[in-house]
């Protein structure tokens, strides 16, 4: 169910992170643990598409990335279409 | 560093391609030093690099080829680790087509007789501690080779082993069995058993070829299948 790009671009919403604070986050917002290869898969099709770039690293083994402003309008389009997905669900489900 | 995570990380520079590792593989190395990687994050990385080299150019054709070269190495090593296997051949002529051999072997190749051909030249040695004396006996009889014969009356006896002097010797010791239980005139041995020169089996090139195609196959549907996926979603 969890879309390994929207959860990226959910981490990188609070702040700049690299690849393993990013694994480290999702898990704890969305309980799923996303391989290396899974997350740096997302990173390059996310870095590709312009909804994330790298920054400045202290340690240049470990990349941070952060948000484009495109990429926060794409995460938030993204966001609420779920929302709306959300609520209609919810809809039927009390009326079912 | 332990040796996994230099296990999944010579691992990820086989899978991904070079364009890839260029601009991640500092940082990835560093994200599989920080994660303590297992069997779940070796297969990740197996199918994350896989699903990358798919998205290059000509990378669906690189999948089908390392698939193909994959089974072609596999079915190599299955091949060579299957016994080379020697026919020795007679041929004999009955008197009465058809009938004659079929009584004659039945009573010369029973129970009893073929666990002593067995035992004599010490057949399926290897497997001997471990085989009934019934499954033995089975082994036997798949191993010989009896025609059903034309109406000229021609039967070819023959024995199918991975050695080619025990071959030939099974082979006379089969025909002694099938002359000496039929009457007088009934069966002449026309052509006497030969040591085998070439294997007829296993055909290695054949297996070899038959890997690689298998390989290749699975490899383009897996890649289609894969392709497909990832252009839905």
């Amino acid at each position: 169910m969890a879309d390994p790009t929207l959860l990226i671009l959910s981490s990188l919403a609070g702040g700049e992170k690299h690849g393993y604070a990013m694994m480290v986050d999702i898990e704890h917002l969305s309980g799923a643990r996303l391989g290396p290869g899974t997350l740096y898969g997302a990173i390059s099709r996310l870095e590709q598409s312009g909804w994330i770039r790298p920054v400045k690293a202290q340690d240049d083994r470990r990349q941070p990335y952060a948000l484009t402003p495109a990429g926060r309008a794409h995460l938030a389009e993204e966001l609420g279409r779920l929302q709306r997905i959300v609520a209609a669900g919810q809809r039927r489900l009390k009326h079912a | 560093m332990s040796r996994r995570i230099r296990l999944v990380q010579a691992i990820a520079r086989i899978v991904y391609p070079s364009a890839w590792r260029a601009r991640y593989s500092r940082e990835f190395d560093a994200v599989l030093e920080d994660c303590k990687p297992g069997v779940a994050v070796m297969l990740d990385v197996v199918k994350a690099g896989l699903a990358v080299r798919l998205h290059e150019p000509w990378g669906f054709l690189r999948v089908a080829s390392v698939a193909a070269l994959l089974g072609l190495l596999m079915a190599s090593g299955i091949a060579f680790r299957i016994r080379d296997q020697y026919l020795s051949e007679a041929t004999v002529r009955v008197a009465v087509p058809g009938e004659a051999i079929g009584r004659n072997v039945v009573a010369a190749l029973s129970q009893e007789n073929l666990k002593a051909i067995a035992d004599r030249l010490r057949l399926f040695e290897q497997d001997r501690h471990h085989m009934s004396e019934s499954v033995l006996v089975g082994r036997m009889k798949r191993s010989i080779l009896i025609s059903k014969g034309g109406q000229d009356g021609l039967v070819r006896v023959a024995f199918l082993y991975d050695d080619r002097e025990k071959a030939l010797e099974a082979t006379r010791e089969v025909l002694r069995l099938l002359t000496e239980n039929s009457s007088s005139g009934a069966l002449e041995v026309l052509d006497m058993p030969h040591q085998p020169g070439v294997p007829i089996y296993p055909n290695r090139l054949v297996i070899a070829a038959i890997g690689g195609f298998g390989g290749g196959t699975i490899g383009l549907m897996l890649a289609a299948i894969r392709r497909s996926r990832f252009a839905r979603g």
